[in-house]
This record gives C-alpha cells, sequence and structure tokens, in this order.
C-alpha cells in the first residue's frame, strides 16, 4: 500500500503506538464483546416462563361441569393484558356475558361475569380477545359444557375450526409505523456512535479546502433530525394504531388507551421522540457543541429503544426484564451496523466526495476500517440475540414456513445473509481496492448504498416481524388437523381418525397419533372392504369411500400402557357414514387404542398406537414419538410449557452461543489487527 | 380379532361391588366350566410387558389348579399345598372372569374384563400364548364343544365363539334381546346342537342354534324380569331356569314349559345326576331330579352365605363343599344326612360396601376342594376325603379365580361340560 496521503502518513508515523482514539475503540469493543457474550450465554441458559396466549381458563376447555358457574375466568400467559373482550355464548345462541374486567392484582387474569341463565345444558362457546402488553391483539376460543351429556363431535369440529389463535391480520399501520419506528431508531442509536468512532477521527485528519468535517456536521445532524422526525411520526402513527384496537378512534378511547401501561409507554416514547426533535434541530441550528447533540442523540434513541424493548414479544411473553434487554441489545446490535451504515452512505461519502482523490480513498478505507470494527460487534450482537429471540418465540422449524411470524423471520434472515455478504465484500474486496494506488470510492458508495437499502427492507420486515403473534403463539396450526391410520383385516379395513391429531412414524416404521393430553379429540372410524389401499387413508377418501355399517356398537377401549387409565367409549353413527365420538385422554404417554365392532356381521378388533404429549406440548410439534413414549416415569403435573426444548429450538440456542464466541473472537482479532496499523 | 401377546398393557380397576350387583349370581351355574367360578368382584390395575416363555418350565400342569390375581397366575399343587410355579409377565392389573379349560385340558381360555379379552394359558408350557378381544362385560366363558369357546359379553348379551385352535373370534352369536343383559349357556350332550341362554334382561330362555350360531327362537317365562341360573337333568331330560323368584322347568325335548318351582338360585347336580342342590339363600334345598315331580328330598341351613357348591363322595356318604361369603369359611355338609358336618377355615374375601351380592368361587379336582380368598391372597385348599385343610396357599391380593387342571367334576358328570 502506497503511503500517500495525509492520513496514510499518519498511520505509518504512528504505527508502532496507537493513538488515543484507536485504545479507546479496541476497549471498547472488548467490552463489548465481553457484554455480548454475558448477555448470549445468560439468555440462553435461562428457560422461557412463559408464551403470550390463554394458559387457562376455568371452565377449562373441553371440561364439563354440572352447573353453570357465575363467572368464566381466564388466565393468561405473559406480563399482562391491557384490555380484555370477552363473550360468553350460551347453546342457544343467546349472549349470556358481562362485561370482562382485568383482574386489578393480576393483570393475567381477566373474568368475566354470567347472566342468571335458565342453566341450559350443552356446549357454551367463549370467544375472548385481549390487547396484551406488548400492544398486539390476540384472540381466541374455546368451549365448555354444562351436564354430563357426551360432547357432540360436530360442535367441537366447528368449535376447533373457529379457534385459530391469535389473528395474524395484522393492522397494516401499526405494521408500517412500527418498521418505520425500528429504522428511525437504529439510524439514532448507531449513527452518533459511528460519527464519534469511525468518521470525526478521520475526517478531522484531512487536511482539505472543502473542510469535511463542517460537511459531515451538517449532512449528519439533518440526517439524525430526519430520523428524529420519523421517529416522532412513526411512533405517533403506531400508538393510534394500537389505541385503535380498542375501538373506533376517539378522544375516548385515545384516553381508555392512555390509561393503560402501554398507552403510558408510548407517552414516554413520544416525549423522548420530540426531545431528540428539538435537540436536533437545535444542532442543525448550531445552537449546540457537536459532544452535546452527539450524546443527546444517543441518550434519547436508547430512552426510545428502551420502551420498545419493554412492549416487545419478548419482555411481555418471556421476562420483562431479560426479554427487555435482549430486545434493547438485538436494537443496539443492528444501530451499530445499520445506522453506522447509514452514516456511512449518506454522510461520509459525500463528505469525503469533496476533498481530493488521494485523500478521499485513503480516508474512505480508514473510515472503512473503523467502522468495520463497529459493523462486526453490532452484527456479533445482533445474530447471537436474534437467535435467543427465535428461540424464544419459534418453537420448531415447521413453524418458519407455517406462520407469518415465521416467514417474516425466514425472510428477514435471508436478506440479513445478503447484507452480510455485501459487507464482506466491502470489507475484504473493496476496501483492498480502496487501499490500491487506483483505488474508487464509487464502487465502494454502489455498495454501501445497496447494503444500505436491504437493511432498511430488513427493518421494514422486523416491523412486520414484531407485530405478528410469535410462532410459539400460533403454533402454525391452522385449524384442526386430521390424522388416520389403516389397518387391513382378511375382508375389512378399519381406518381410525384422530382430530385434532399427527400421524408420527417410529424409528420401526410404525405409525402412530400423537394426540394431546386433556384435550377434546374426535375419535371416527370407517370401515371399508377394500383393503390393499394406501398406507395412509385420508379423510376424506374415507368419507368418499363406500363405507360398511356395523351391526353392534362400535368402541373404542384405550388403554395407558404405562399409566393408571383405561377407557372404553362408544361411537355413533355419522351421516357420512362413519363412526365418531369427542373423547379425551387424560394421561401423557403411549397408549393403546383398540376398535371393535362387526361390520357387514363380521367381528373385528384392531389395535392403534398412539403418543400422548402433555397439554400444551402439541403445538411444540418436533416432540420425537420415542422420546414420549420412553418417559414411562414421566409427571406430566409437574411439566412447564416449554420446559422441554426441541431440537430445533435447541440448536437455535446453540446458534446464539457460536455467534457470540466466534463473533467475539472475530471483533478481537479485527481489533487487534486495527491496533497493529495504527 | 386374536392379539399376538406383544403388548404393554395397563387395566384400571372398577370397584368390586360392582361387578357383584351387576352379575347378581350367588353361586356357580352348577353346569358348566370346572371352575365354579361364576361371577368375579376382583379389581386391580396396573400395567404389564406381554412377553411370554420366560416363567414356563414346559412341565405340564395336570393335577394343579391355577389361581388367578390381578397380578399373577399361580400355579398350585395341591398335594403340597404349595404354589410350583408362577406366571407373572403380562399379568398386571387384570380383572378376571370365568375361566374354562378345554376338552383336553390343554389350554385354558380366561376372561379378563380390564381390557375385554380372554387370555389363552397353554397348560403345557404354563404360558399365556394368545389374547384374544372379544365385546365389553364379559363373565362366563363355555365349552360347548371340542373347537369352540363362548364367551358372553354381557354389555351387549352376546356370545363370542373362539376357535380353540386360531383362538381367533368365528362368531358372535346375538343372544340377548335387548343386545345387552348378563347371560349364561345351559349344553349338554342330549341337546345336540342346541344350547340354552338365560338373560337377565329377557324374561324367556334362548333357544340358540350352536352351529348356525343363531338364536333360533325364545321360550317365553312372562312379561318382565330375567332369567340366570340354569341347570339340566339327564335322568328327566329337564331344563332349569332362574326367573326371579322362580325356577321354570321345561321340556327340553318339546322346549316347553312343563312346571315352576316356587323357589330359585344357583343349581348343582350332584354326580350321579340324581340330586340336585338349590342355593336358595342361607338354606341348601335338595330335589330329586330323576323324575318329573321334582321333589324336596329335604333342605340344609347354613349360617355365612354359602355359595359354590362341589360335591366328593367318601365312605358311602355323599359330601357337599361350599365356600361362604359372609365368614372366613367352607363348610362341609352330609347330603344323606341333610346336615352340616364340619367348617373349615378358607380365608376371608373383600365385601364392598356397595355390593348387593357377594361370590366366592370354589373347585374341585383331584379330591381337593379349592376357593379363593381375595382379601387374604390366599387360596384354601381342602382335602375332600378327609374333610380338612390342607393348606392357605399363598397367592397374591385378589385372588380370586381358580382352574383345576383335571377331572375336575364339573357339571358333576366329570365332564368339561
Amino acid at each position: 500500500m502506497r503511503e500517500g496521503g495525509p492520513v496514510g502518513r499518519r498511520s505509518h508515523r504512528d504505527a508502532s503506538k496507537p493513538t488515543r482514539a484507536t485504545g479507546a475503540i479496541r476497549t471498547s469493543l472488548v467490552l463489548v464483546v465481553v457484554a455480548l457474550s454475558i448477555l448470549a450465554l445468560a439468555s440462553v441458559a435461562t428457560p422461557i416462563a412463559a408464551h403470550a396466549y390463554l394458559s387457562e381458563s376455568d371452565p377449562a376447555n373441553a371440561e364439563q361441569v354440572d352447573e353453570l358457574p357465575d363467572a368464566v375466568t381466564l388466565s393468561f400467559s405473559g406480563d399482562g393484558v391491557q384490555v380484555a373482550d370477552v363473550t360468553v355464548t350460551d347453546p342457544d345462541g343467546e349472549v349470556i356475558s358481562g362485561d370482562a374486567a382485568v383482574d386489578p392484582d393480576d393483570a393475567r387474569v381477566v373474568s368475566v361475569p354470567l347472566e342468571d341463565a335458565d342453566d341450559v345444558e350443552g356446549m357454551y362457546a367463549v370467544d375472548w380477545e385481549v390487547l396484551a402488553d406488548d400492544g398486539h391483539t390476540t384472540s381466541g376460543s374455546f368451549f365448555f359444557s354444562v351436564g354430563d351429556e357426551p360432547l357432540d363431535r360436530d360442535a367441537v369440529l366447528e368449535s376447533y375450526e373457529d379457534d385459530e389463535g391469535p389473528d395474524e391480520e395484522l393492522s397494516m399501520l401499526a405494521v408500517g409505523s412500527k418498521g418505520l419506528v425500528l429504522v428511525a431508531l437504529v439510524g439514532l442509536v448507531g449513527g452518533p456512535i459511528t460519527a464519534a468512532v469511525a468518521v470525526y477521527p478521520v475526517v478531522r485528519r484531512l487536511d482539505s479546502p472543502a473542510r469535511p468535517t463542517r460537511v459531515v456536521d451538517r449532512r449528519l445532524t439533518r440526517v439524525l433530525a430526519g430520523a428524529s422526525v420519523l421517529l416522532f411520526a412513526s411512533a405517533l402513527g403506531l400508538g393510534l394504531a394500537r389505541a385503535a384496537s380498542i375501538g373506533p378512534l376517539s378522544i375516548e378511547t385515545l384516553g381508555l388507551f392512555l390509561e393503560t401501561p402501554l398507552g403510558r409507554t408510548w407517552l414516554v416514547q413520544l416525549a423522548a421522540a420530540i426531545a431528540l426533535c428539538g435537540v436536533l434541530a437545535a444542532a442543525v441550528l448550531g445552537a449546540l457543541s457537536r459532544r452535546t447533540w452527539l450524546a443527546a442523540t444517543a441518550f434519547g434513541a436508547t430512552v426510545v429503544a428502551v420502551t420498545v424493548g419493554w412492549t416487545s414479544h419478548s419482555a411481555t411473553a418471556v421476562d420483562r426484564l431479560q426479554g427487555g434487554a435482549v430486545d434493547v441489545a438485538h436494537v443496539g446490535g443492528a444501530g451499530l451496523w445499520v445506522g453506522g451504515l447509514v452514516v456511512l452512505a449518506l454522510v461520509a461519502v459525500p463528505a469525503l466526495r469533496a476533498t481530493d482523490r488521494e485523500e478521499r480513498t485513503a480516508a474512505a478505507a480508514a473510515t472503512v476500517r473503523r467502522y468495520s470494527l463497529l459493523a462486526l460487534s453490532g452484527v456479533t450482537l445482533a445474530g447471537a440475540t436474534g437467535f435467543v429471540l427465535a428461540a424464544w418465540h419459534v418453537p420448531s422449524a415447521s413453524a418458519l414456513a407455517d406462520t407469518l411470524y415465521g416467514r417474516s423471520l425466514s425472510a428477514k434472515t435471508l436478506l440479513v445473509l445478503l447484507a452480510l455478504g455485501l459487507g464482506g465484500l466491502t470489507r475484504f474486496v473493496l476496501l483492498r481496492r480502496l487501499e490500491s494506488p487506483t483505488g474508487s470510492i464509487v464502487t465502494f458508495a454502489r455498495t454501501v448504498r445497496l447494503e444500505v437499502v436491504v437493511l432498511v427492507v430488513v427493518l421494514l420486515l422486523s416491523g412486520l416481524l414484531t407485530s405478528a403473534p410469535t410462532a410459539a403463539v400460533v403454533g402454525g396450526d391452522d385449524g384442526p388437523s386430521t390424522a388416520a391410520i389403516e389397518r387391513e383385516g382378511d375382508d375389512v379395513a378399519v381406518t381410525l381418525l384422530a382430530i385434532p391429531a399427527e400421524v408420527r412414524s417410529t424409528a420401526e416404521g410404525d405409525d402412530r397419533f400423537l394426540l394431546q393430553a386433556e384435550e377434546p379429540i374426535v375419535f371416527e372410524v370407517a370401515f371399508s372392504n377394500d383393503p390393499g389401499g394406501s398406507d395412509a387413508v385420508e379423510a376424506t377418501a374415507v368419507r368418499d369411500g363406500d363405507l360398511l355399517d356395523s351391526d353392534r356398537t362400535v368402541r373404542v377401549l384405550a388403554d395407558a400402557v404405562n399409566g393408571d387409565a383405561t377407557i372404553e367409549f362408544e361411537l355413533e353413527e355419522t351421516d357420512d357414514g362413519t363412526y365418531a365420538t369427542v373423547q379425551s385422554l387424560p394421561d401423557d404417554g403411549p397408549w393403546a387404542l383398540r376398535v371393535t365392532a362387526s361390520p357387514d356381521g363380521q367381528f373385528v378388533s384392531e389395535w392403534f398406537d398412539a403418543t400422548v404429549v402433555p397439554s400444551g406440548d402439541y403445538d411444540h410439534g418436533d416432540h420425537a414419538v420415542e422420546d414420549v413414549d420412553h418417559h414411562d416415569d414421566h409427571d406430566h403435573d409437574d411439566h412447564q410449557v416449554g420446559a422441554t426444548d426441541s431440537p430445533f429450538v435447541i440448536g437455535l440456542q446453540f446458534g446464539a452461543i457460536a455467534v457470540a464466541v466466534v463473533g467475539s473472537v472475530a471483533v478481537v482479532l479485527e481489533a487487534f489487527r486495527f491496533g497493529r496499523r495504527g | 380379532m386374536s392379539d399376538p401377546v406383544k403388548r404393554r398393557r395397563f387395566v384400571q380397576g372398577v370397584s368390586g361391588g360392582l361387578a357383584i350387583a351387576v352379575a347378581g349370581c350367588l353361586g356357580g351355574n352348577g353346569e358348566g366350566n370346572g371352575n365354579g367360578n361364576d361371577e368375579h368382584d376382583d379389581h386391580g390395575s396396573d400395567d404389564g410387558d406381554h412377553d411370554h416363555g420366560e416363567t414356563g418350565d414346559g412341565e405340564g400342569s395336570e393335577g394343579f389348579a391355577y389361581a388367578f390375581a390381578p397380578d399373577a397366575v399361580a400355579i398350585v399343587d395341591p398335594d403340597e399345598g404349595e404354589v410350583v410355579d408362577v406366571l407373572t409377565d403380562g399379568i398386571d392389573g387384570r380383572d378376571w372372569g370365568d375361566t374354562q379349560i378345554t376338552h383336553d385340558y390343554a389350554q385354558i381360555f380366561a376372561i379378563d374384563d380390564s381390557l375385554n379379552q380372554v387370555l389363552v394359558i397353554d397348560t403345557d408350557s404354563r404360558e399365556i400364548v394368545s389374547e384374544v378381544d372379544i365385546g365389553p362385560g364379559a363373565t362366563h366363558i363355555y365349552h360347548p364343544n371340542d373347537d369352540e369357546i363362548w364367551a358372553h359379553a354381557d354389555d351387549e348379551g352376546t356370545f363370542y365363539v373362539i376357535d380353540t385352535d386360531s383362538h381367533d373370534v368365528a362368531e358372535t352369536v346375538d343372544a340377548g334381546l335387548e343386545g345387552e343383559g348378563h347371560g349364561k349357556l345351559l349344553y349338554h350332550e342330549d341337546f345336540g346342537s342346541t344350547g340354552y341362554a338365560t338373560n337377565v334382561n329377557d324374561p324367556a330362555v334362548h333357544v340358540i342354534d350352536l352351529e348356525a350360531y343363531e338364536r333360533s327362537d325364545s321360550i317365553e317365562l312372562g312379561d318382565e324380569g330375567g332369567t340366570h341360573y340354569k341347570a339340566y337333568s339327564p335322568q328327566n331330560g329337564l331344563a332349569y331356569f332362574e326367573y326371579g323368584d322362580v325356577t321354570a322347568v321345561v321340556d327340553t325335548d318339546a322346549n316347553e314349559i312343563v312346571d315352576e318351582l316356587d323357589f330359585s338360585g344357583g343349581m348343582y347336580l350332584t354326580p350321579d345326576e340324581e340330586r340336585m342342590g338349590v342355593l336358595d339363600g342361607d338354606e341348601i334345598r335338595v330335589l330329586d331330579v330323576t323324575d318329573d315331580d321334582n321333589e324336596e328330598i329335604g333342605s340344609i341351613s347354613i349360617d355365612g352365605g354359602p355359595d359354590a357348591l362341589r360335591y366328593y363322595e367318601a365312605d358311602g356318604t355323599l359330601y357337599g363343599f361350599t365356600a361362604n361369603t359372609m365368614t372366613p369359611e367352607a363348610v362341609v355338609v352330609d347330603l344323606d344326612e341333610l346336615e352340616e358336618v364340619t367348617r373349615l377355615d378358607a380365608g376371608d374375601i373383600v365385601r364392598p360396601d356397595d355390593a348387593h351380592h357377594l361370590h366366592r368361587s370354589g373347585v374341585s379336582g383331584g379330591g381337593y376342594f379349592f376357593t379363593p380368598a381375595d382379601a387374604d391372597g390366599t387360596v384354601a385348599v381342602i382335602d375332600m376325603t378327609e374333610r380338612e385343610l390342607v393348606e392357605q396357599v399363598e397367592v397374591g391380593d385378589g385372588v380370586d379365580t381358580v382352574q383345576y387342571v383335571g377331572d375336575s367334576g364339573t357339571g358333576y358328570t366329570g365332564r368339561t361340560r
């Protein structure tokens, strides 16, 4: 590398003696790495405590009670409910519920009184919708029954169809506003730091008549001021969108929203955004020293980041402090990377263009080297915390494709990888060219701008990601799944269907049902005289086929292989020609299900195997069948939802650790290399 | 239908009293199956792995008694008064109903009500060789011909006909009129291919075509009530059916009612087929069944709730052995003098508070009388010749069924049916 310009000469002169700035960078980066590692490891080591969805109710889902209770109580996991709307409908279709109330002593508990109805026997539907602490509206439904009549199959199926979990339909205003909040925020978080660490130390050394330092001041204050205005506007839009989820937007609704902790947090957010606008307006006018507005901007942005983290999925669904801290760290990491990149693209490059060519390329290279250290730290921080967040909110690999949250995360991840590729290109290819005698800033500038565009899209996707219910809540369940296993006799094929259920294959290749304990399951049996068909008979095929009538009662005997229960239940003939009933299995573990009947007068008895997972674990779809079967002494009473992480989640946790460790090593190496260059 | 023994099963018990009340039987069927065990009041729960072949030693079982407890089947040597082998694999929490040994004593078919199955035990290898799925609520089991076992599923009022070779359910026979009800089967070689079925829900005796596997006719006894105990006397060709408080007497040639006795209960034909004891509460009424008069010879009053009457002739005297339900005793009576001879310790049975009727099985064979005591977990082995207790053999809690391997005098003609 030719030592041509002032920057190069200064670097050469001080090669054996690091500058004060370089030492500070190194020290700060080491601290960032240490903090990152501790954060990542602590986050991974702590299991999640809950998810933000209905955890239990009284009466419970599908519970049969003797008499209509005075009230229905819903208990939510997470840190609380802001506003709740609960409707209870009796078997006659009449709404019998009063106004729902959030327990003042425990915001996770909502109760709704029931009118003194006639205690009609039958199924009661409970439809609920709540505005959670994270500002997201979730909804769902369940049912219970009064009296001892067996649950009606069609009613249960209808209930499952209706119970699609949290609503994935989002307010575009909320999504867009949240995305813009994040765009503005990362700029305000990373901009001042990048300017202080990577831009000003370089341009201050330039001896150019263009006075690049002033150019940087002017452009940076304007960019940050624009970001602060964007932050205020988008935060305002986000709050209004959340208020609108309570009811039609009005002064009254807004007042109601402001009475909630979420509304009060919004006020803090707006106040911080306004303060930022004021500070940066003053900076644009030159009324504040550079040090002052840089520090004030970083501080104000941090305050807003804390409010965002405080109302994040993680804070409400995992732990207010831990979840919020990880979320803030994630935003901070993104700020170092993306915010710094924005400063490079919109501030540093135009400023350097005002210098002569020799100085320009050398200064650009020096800026990139300094920024790379920050960016690497930011990527490590954002990557490690991103893995932690994914481990909390995405329970299985299938959820990546099955849920809006998962799809958004997948798209975001792909774009991040693209941006990382561009960043690598800048660091390892373009930087070398910049430092060559024929180096040009043009390609470098274009690449940086492209990377900025990609990352802005990433941030907008993050707006969607943080607005959608997490995959852990949605569970990737679009409705009840039907599972069917066929057993072929000499003349009659017996097909047992279970809803909701899945069919899993054991290591030996045998099919068995995967069911959830204590959940109402529709068992349906079909008989046909067409043995030899597909091993996996679909429900539709069964219903479309020629089915045989049974001359005697169709029964299912369910036997808990390692448990303490044997249940026998009778099935009723349906209009489809099948035989069905609704039954829940009380204990988790392996079960044997036997169907007996006499289709066409011929007695048949067929056994089916099933694995029943603890209540609440069904959505964690990566349960290994063998794992459950081998836990003979499994005590489901002690089982906590999520206590048993799926292999996918464990992989994500290891990913977080790996990124933290590898990233930390890379940062240290980069810092060491940077220090040697002086 | 026949389930090769391979599954791990768990059985949940239900209260003992319930089964007793449903069965409503106070004594053995006097006709039948060699176990003298027509109703069962044991229940338990546990699971087990049916991995057989480890317990059997292939030494055969002739002259031994199989004692069935929820968690084990013990093979008892009555001569020594001790357990010589125990089957435990796959036997956990079973809820035994009747057992039935085949004509060649090669297999024991045992009803397990916990999983609605009939377990098949090979008496030579002493192994459970098959589990046969049947309908629910089975209690009684019969062996009307060499090739078939008939088990009655009370919840369906249906006989499940099991092939003794393949262990498959070959046929089902709907006997009850209402598709349910506790039922029994009366069969004798004099009937040819005909059998008679009782059902506690039907005021009739059903004529069963054993070859066509169908109910061919019903002999109406009234408008309500049901039929239960049954017996047959080859000497007069009459069949006896408990119908409420009376006993209907049916001519098996014409399938017509020819008489009615004004008492009822479990009926037990003596080995010489000339007398029949009827357990009418605490009284044993002894009838002369050599002709159509059905003259009552006399009666013996036994304090303590007698059940399961078995006979044995010694020193020119016909003795009766019965197990008491209300006292921990077996009682020996002289059928010639119509008097009680002695009482022997037999262990105690479980008496659930909600039980309306108590039952205690009794089995004879090889000169011994066996009666299980489920509360004590023992089986009393009584020497019928000496009329003294040999041993109260420890088997296991809940033991309530015994099957002798050999000529048990069942039906009191020396045959298995």
